[in-house]
C-alpha cells in the first residue's frame, strides 16, 4: 500500500516534469505567442471587467498565468502545476476507496486531454483553470453529507460555477447528477437530477439577455479559445471525460489484477504512451518554428534568426521576412539572402494581411526602415484582428514607441500608463515615460532618435507607390539608412 | 482607473448589489478639511478635465476632476453654492462628487454659479489656486447621447458597440454590438450611423456592414431590417438624416476609399470616389434619387427642423487638368460647399438646388451641416479640403446665422459677418467635428481629438442667442477614464429619451 502511494506520487511528479520539459524545450515559442496576445493589467477596473463575465475567475486566473509565459520555463512549470492539480482532483473525485490503481491511472486522462488542448496556439489558459475550479467545486459539494443541503447547494452552485468557470458548469452539473444517482435512484433524486439538468442548460441562455453575446459562445466558453466561432473539442473532452469515468462501476475502479503496483504502472505507462502519442500528433512544430522567428524578430535577436535559418531553411513567409530583416540588420542581406529561400517582395515587405500574426513581423521590418506610420498601422491592425478582442502587450509597446518617435506624446503616454500596470513591462514603461514631451531626449535615444531621423520628410500615401519608390524616398530622406539601402538593392535583384 | 473595460450592459444589470454597496459607500464619501495653511498660486488650477469657468446645464452629471498625479499628491476642492452652503471633496488627487450632492448643488445654483476653490499638495506643501466658477445655465441638456465606441483603426477592427450615455448621471449602456450577430468572423461586422428622428428613439436606425449586412430600422418602436441598395444607386444608404415629421430618411450613397500617410500625423485620408443622395420612404420601402450629378459628389444630407429644406454638401468641379487624374493626387483639391433644396412634403418633390455657403471660395471645405432647432443657425465642420474632417487636424466647427443672404460668405473682416466666433468651443490644431444641437438649441456637442490627437472625445458648449460658452468634456465618474479609455467616441447624437429596445430584440431581425 505504501509502495503504491509512493508510485502514485512519483507518477504525478513524473507527469509534471514531462509537461514542464515539453513546453519549455519543445514548445517554448507557443508560450511566447500566448503571452503577446493579451494585456494583463494589475488594475481594478480591468479585474472587475474580467470577473464580471461568465467564467470570469477562470479567465482572470488564466490570463494571470499567461503573463508569465514570456519566460518559457516559468510558463511550462505553471502549466505542469495546473495539470497536476487537475489530475489530483480528478483522482479525489473518482476514487471510492483508499487506493485504486486503475482509478489513479485513469485520473490522468483529463490532464492529458488538457495537454492536447494546449498544443493549439489558440487554446487559452482559462479553460484548464475552469476545469480545475469545476473539479474542486464538485469535490466541495460532495463533502456535504446532509442530502437536502447538498442538493440545494448543488442547484445554487451551478450558476455560480458558470460565473466562475464558464460553460464547464454543464459537465459540473453532470458530476453533481452522478453523485446524486450514486446516493440512490429514488424519485426525489431523479427529480433533483432533472432540476440540475434544467438549471445547467438554461443558465447560459439566461446570461444572454444580460450580455448580448452569441448564444453558441455562451455555451462553449465563453473564453476558452481565442477564436470564439470555433469549438475547442479537446478541452471539452477533458471536461466531459470526468462524468464518463464516474460511470465506471466501483468494482472496476478497484480492479487490480495481480500485483497492485505492477498493474498500476502498466496501465499508467500505457495511458502516458497513448497521451504522448496524441500530443506528438497534435503538436505543430511548423508553427513553433514560425513563432520562434516572430519571437526573435520581436526581440531583435538577429544572429539567432540567422543561425536558426542556417540549421533549417525557413519555408514560411513570416520566417522569410524575419530572416531578411535579420540579415539586413547585420549588413548581410545582399550577400547572403540567396543562401535561403526567397519570396520576392513578399519575403521582404509583404502586403498587409488581415490577421493577427503576419502583420507583426512585417511591422518590425517597416519599423527598422523608419516607416513609422506604416509600422504603427500594421501593429494596430494586428491587434484589431485578435479574434477574442483582447489587447496585446507587444502591440501596446510598439504603439507607444511609434507614437513617441512621431512626437504624438499624449497618445504614447496612454499606452505607457497602461503598460505601467503590467508585471513585465512596467519598468520599461516607467523609463520610457521620461521621454514624453522631451524632444531632446528622444532625439538622443539610440533607437528612437535614429528612427526619427530616418523618417521621410516629404509625405505621401503608402499604397500609391511601389515598394522600390518607397525605399528610394527613405534613402533620399536619410542616406545613412542602411536597412533601406539593402532592401532597395534586394528588390532590384528580383527584377534581374 | 481603466473604467473603459467595464462592459456596458453590466452597468445596468449584473451589479445591482454592487450598486447598493456603492450607495452605502457614497454615504461615506470623503469630505476632507481645507488645508490650514497654503501657499497662494496666482493661477487657475491645471485640473483635468478643464472645468474652469464653464457653463453647464442644470442637469449634468458631476464634473469630477483631478490634479496631475505626477505633480500632486492630494487635492481638496471646496464648492460654494449661491445660498452659501459649502462642501469639500478630495480623495488622492481626484475630486469625485456623489451624484445626489452634486444635483443638490446644481439646483441651488441654477441661473447662477458655483464657486470652486482648489488646493493641491505638492512635495509636502499645500498650494491654493485662483478660484473659478462653474456657471449653471437654466436650460437643461438632453439627458442622453449615443455614440459608437470604436478603436481609431485603419482597415481591420475588433469589438465595437453603439452605446448610450445618460449625461445626467454616469450610466452607460450598450444599444448594440458587432459580436452578437456577426456570423462570419473572418469577414467581421461593422455597425454605425445610428440616427434618430427628432431626438426620439421610437424611430431610429443604424447600419450593419459586411457580415449579416443590412440597415436596422425602428419604425414606431417596431424593429425591421432593410436593404437600401438598388440597381440604380452607387451603394446602400450611408449617412442618414430622418425627416423631422415624415417617415422619410435622406441618405447619401457613397463609394468611399481610404489611403494611409507615411508621415502625416492625420494618418488616414478618406475620400469618396462617387457619392449621391437618395430619399428612402420607410412606409413603402422605396428609394428615390435626390441628386446624382455624375461629375460631382453630394453627401451628408440633413433636414431643416420644419422639414421643408434638405441641406447637403456638394463638391465643386475640379480644374479641367485634374479631372482625369488619380484621386490620390487630387484629393487636396476636392472641396465641398453647402447647398439646400426645398422639399414639398405632400408631393415628395424637391426644388432647385440653392447654394447656401461657398466654402471653396475661401479655399475651405464644409461638411456635415446641422440646423438649430429654431432654424436660425447652422453648425458644420470645416477644413481645408475633403469630406472626412475627423481625420483633419485643421478642422473646426463653424456656426453661421441662416438669417442672412445666400450664399453666405465667411469674411472675418466684415462687421456684420453671420459667422459666430467659436474660439471657445474649438481646439487649436486638433480635429473638431460632427457637431450637433440639443433639442432646445442651447447646447452644442462635437467629437474632438483635442485630448491627444488620436482618441476622440465629446465636448459640449452652452449656446445662447449667438453667444457660446467654453467647451467642457463629457464628465466621467473617474476623471482618468477619459485618458485611459482607448476607444473613440464616434458620431455623437443627442436624444431626449433612452433607446429601450434591447440588443436581443435588435438581433432578432438578423440571420443566425
Amino acid at each position: 500500500m505504501k509502495q503504491l502511494r509512493w508510485a502514485f506520487a512519483l507518477a504525478t511528479l513524473l507527469f509534471g516534469v514531462t509537461v514542464t520539459l515539453f513546453f519549455a524545450l519543445a514548445y517554448p515559442h507557443h508560450l511566447h505567442f500566448q503571452e503577446q496576445y493579451q494585456l494583463f493589467l494589475f488594475e481594478q477596473s480591468y479585474v472587475r471587467y474580467v470577473l464580471s463575465m461568465p467564467g470570469g475567475l477562470a479567465d482572470l486566473a488564466g490570463r494571470f498565468i499567461t503573463q508569465f509565459f514570456l519566460y518559457a520555463w516559468a510558463g511550462a512549470t505553471l502549466i505542469a502545476l495546473l495539470l497536476m492539480g487537475i489530475q489530483l482532483l480528478a483522482y479525489r473525485l473518482l476514487h471510492t476507496s483508499h487506493t485504486e490503481p486503475l482509478t489513479y491511472a485513469l485520473s490522468f486522462a483529463p490532464a492529458l486531454l488538457c495537454c492536447c488542448f494546449l498544443c493549439d496556439e489558440n487554446a487559452l489558459m482559462s479553460a484548464p483553470v475552469a476545469l480545475l475550479i469545476v473539479l474542486g467545486m464538485a469535490l466541495l459539494v460532495r463533502i456535504v453529507c446532509h442530502d437536502t443541503t447538498r442538493q440545494l447547494l448543488g442547484i445554487v452552485s451551478i450558476p455560480v460555477v458558470y460565473m466562475l468557470a464558464g460553460a464547464f458548469a454543464l459537465p459540473y452539473a453532470l458530476l453533481l447528477i452522478l453523485e446524486e444517482l450514486r446516493q440512490g435512484y429514488s424519485l426525489r433524486n431523479l427529480a433533483i437530477t432533472v432540476f440540475l439538468l434544467i438549471v445547467a442548460l438554461s443558465t447560459p441562455a439566461a446570461f444572454q439577455h444580460l450580455l448580448h453575446s452569441p448564444l453558441a459562445q455562451l455555451y462553449a466558453g465563453p473564453h476558452y479559445y481565442r477564436i470564439p466561432s470555433e469549438f475547442p473539442q479537446w478541452i471539452w473532452a477533458a471536461a466531459c471525460i470526468m462524468p464518463l469515468l464516474m460511470l465506471l462501476p466501483k468494482r472496476l475502479r478497484q480492479w487490480a489484477p495481480g500485483h497492485a503496483l505492477i498493474s498500476f504502472l502498466t496501465i499508467w505507462i500505457v495511458l502516458m504512451l497513448a497521451g504522448g502519442t496524441l500530443v506528438n500528433t497534435l503538436q505543430n512544430q511548423k508553427r513553433e518554428s514560425i513563432m520562434a522567428y516572430d519571437f526573435m524578430a520581436r526581440n531583435a535577436l538577429w544572429n539567432r534568426i540567422i543561425q536558426k535559418a542556417r540549421k533549417q531553411a525557413p519555408k514560411n513567409q513570416v520566417a522569410v521576412v524575419a530572416l531578411n530583416l535579420a540579415l539586413s540588420q547585420r549588413g548581410m542581406l545582399i550577400d547572403h539572402m540567396y543562401e535561403f529561400p526567397q519570396n520576392g517582395i513578399a519575403g521582404l515587405l509583404p502586403n498587409f494581411a488581415n490577421d493577427y500574426v503576419s502583420p507583426l513581423v512585417t511591422s518590425e521590418a517597416f519599423y527598422r526602415l523608419g516607416l513609422i506610420n506604416t509600422a504603427q498601422s500594421f501593429v494596430f491592425e494586428a491587434q484589431e484582428a485578435i479574434p477574442d478582442f483582447q489587447k496585446s502587450a507587444r502591440c501596446y509597446k510598439r504603439l507607444a514607441e511609434t507614437n513617441l518617435i512621431n512626437g504624438a506624446y499624449e497618445v504614447a503616454r496612454k499606452y505607457l500608463y497602461a503598460l505601467q500596470h503590467t508585471w513585465h513591462y512596467r519598468s520599461w514603461a516607467t523609463e520610457t515615460l521620461a521621454l514624453i514631451d522631451n524632444d531632446e531626449a528622444v532625439n538622443a535615444h539610440p533607437e528612437y532618435g535614429a528612427l526619427r531621423r530616418m523618417r521621410c520628410t516629404e509625405d505621401y500615401f503608402f499604397g500609391g507607390n511601389s515598394i522600390q519608390q518607397i525605399l528610394i524616398r527613405q534613402l533620399e530622406a536619410c542616406p545613412e539608412n542602411q536597412t533601406a539601402l539593402q532592401y532597395l538593392q534586394a528588390t532590384r535583384t528580383f527584377h534581374q | 482607473m481603466f473604467c473603459y473595460y467595464l462592459p456596458l450592459v453590466m452597468n445596468k444589470y449584473i451589479f445591482p448589489f454592487i450598486a447598493a454597496a456603492l450607495v452605502l459607500l457614497a454615504s461615506c464619501v470623503t469630505h476632507p478639511d481645507v488645508p490650514a495653511s497654503s501657499k497662494e498660486v496666482k493661477s487657475l488650477p491645471a485640473i483635468y478635465p478643464d472645468y474652469c469657468d464653464v457653463t453647464v446645464p442644470c442637469n449634468i452629471a458631476p464634473l469630477n476632476f483631478m490634479l496631475p498625479s505626477d505633480e500632486f499628491n492630494a487635492c481638496v476642492a471646496r464648492l460654494t453654492t449661491p445660498d452659501g452652503k459649502q462642501q469639500t471633496y478630495g480623495q488622492g488627487v481626484k475630486v469625485q462628487m456623489p451624484e445626489s450632492e452634486w444635483h443638490t448643488m446644481l439646483e441651488a445654483s441654477t441661473g447662477k454659479s458655483i464657486k470652486v476653490e482648489v488646493w493641491g499638495e505638492k512635495s509636502g506643501e499645500w498650494l491654493s489656486f485662483v478660484p473659478f466658477e462653474i456657471h449653471v445655465a437654466e436650460e437643461p441638456i438632453d439627458p442622453y447621447v449615443s455614440y459608437r465606441l470604436v478603436d481609431p483603426t485603419y482597415v481591420a477592427w475588433s469589438y465595437m458597440s453603439i452605446a448610450q450615455r445618460n449625461i445626467t448621471s454616469f450610466e452607460e449602456s450598450e444599444i448594440f454590438n458587432n459580436e452578437i450577430t456577426s456570423n462570419d468572423r473572418a469577414k467581421g461586422q461593422c455597425i454605425n450611423c445610428h440616427s434618430y428622428q427628432n431626438y426620439k428613439t421610437d424611430n431610429m436606425l443604424f447600419h450593419v456592414r459586411l457580415s449579416n449586412a443590412r440597415t436596422v430600422i425602428v419604425n414606431d418602436g417596431k424593429v425591421s431590417s432593410v436593404n437600401l441598395k438598388r440597381d440604380y444607386t452607387i451603394s446602400s444608404g450611408v449617412y442618414p438624416s430622418w425627416h423631422p415629421t415624415e417617415k422619410l430618411i435622406a441618405f447619401s450613397t457613397d463609394l468611399t476609399r481610404q489611403a494611409f500617410y507615411t508621415q502625416h500625423p492625420d494618418k488616414i485620408e478618406v475620400y469618396d470616389l462617387e457619392s449621391d443622395l437618395i430619399l428612402y420612404d420607410v412606409a413603402t420601402d422605396s428609394v428615390h434619387v435626390v441628386a446624382n450629378d455624375p461629375e460631382l459628389l453630394e453627401v451628408y444630407p440633413t433636414w431643416s427642423p420644419d422639414g421643408q429644406w434638405l441641406y447637403y454638401c456638394k463638391s465643386v468641379p475640379l480644374p479641367e487638368e485634374l479631372r482625369d487624374k488619380d484621386i490620390r493626387s487630387t484629393y487636396e483639391k476636392i472641396q465641398y460647399n453647402l447647398y439646400r433644396r426645398a422639399f414639398d412634403v405632400p408631393s415628395r418633390s424637391f426644388g432647385e438646388e440653392e447654394l447656401v455657403y461657398d466654402a471653396a471660395s475661401k479655399d475651405r471645405s464644409a461638411t456635415l451641416p446641422r440646423i438649430s432647432p429654431d432654424s436660425r443657425y447652422m453648425l458644420f465642420p470645416e477644413g481645408r479640403y475633403g469630406c472626412f474632417h475627423t481625420r483633419h487636424a485643421d478642422a473646426d466647427v463653424m456656426c453661421v446665422s441662416l438669417e442672412g443672404q445666400y450664399p453666405l460668405v465667411n469674411d472675418p473682416e466684415a462687421e456684420d459677418s453671420p459667422f459666430i466666433d467659436l474660439t471657445d468651443f474649438n481646439s487649436e490644431g486638433f480635429a473638431d467635428t460632427y457637431p450637433s444641437w440639443s433639442s432646445n438649441g442651447h447646447w452644442i456637442m462635437c467629437s474632438s481629438r483635442r485630448g491627444d490627437g488620436n482618441y476622440s472625445r465629446l465636448y459640449f458648449s452652452y449656446f445662447n442667442n449667438g453667444k457660446i460658452g467654453k467647451a467642457f468634456l463629457l464628465p466621467q465618474e473617474d476623471p482618468e477614464q477619459n485618458t485611459f479609455r482607448l476607444k473613440c467616441y464616434n458620431r455623437p447624437e443627442f436624444m431626449i429619451e433612452a433607446v429601450e429596445i434591447s440588443a436581443d430584440e435588435f438581433s432578432k431581425v438578423f440571420d443566425r
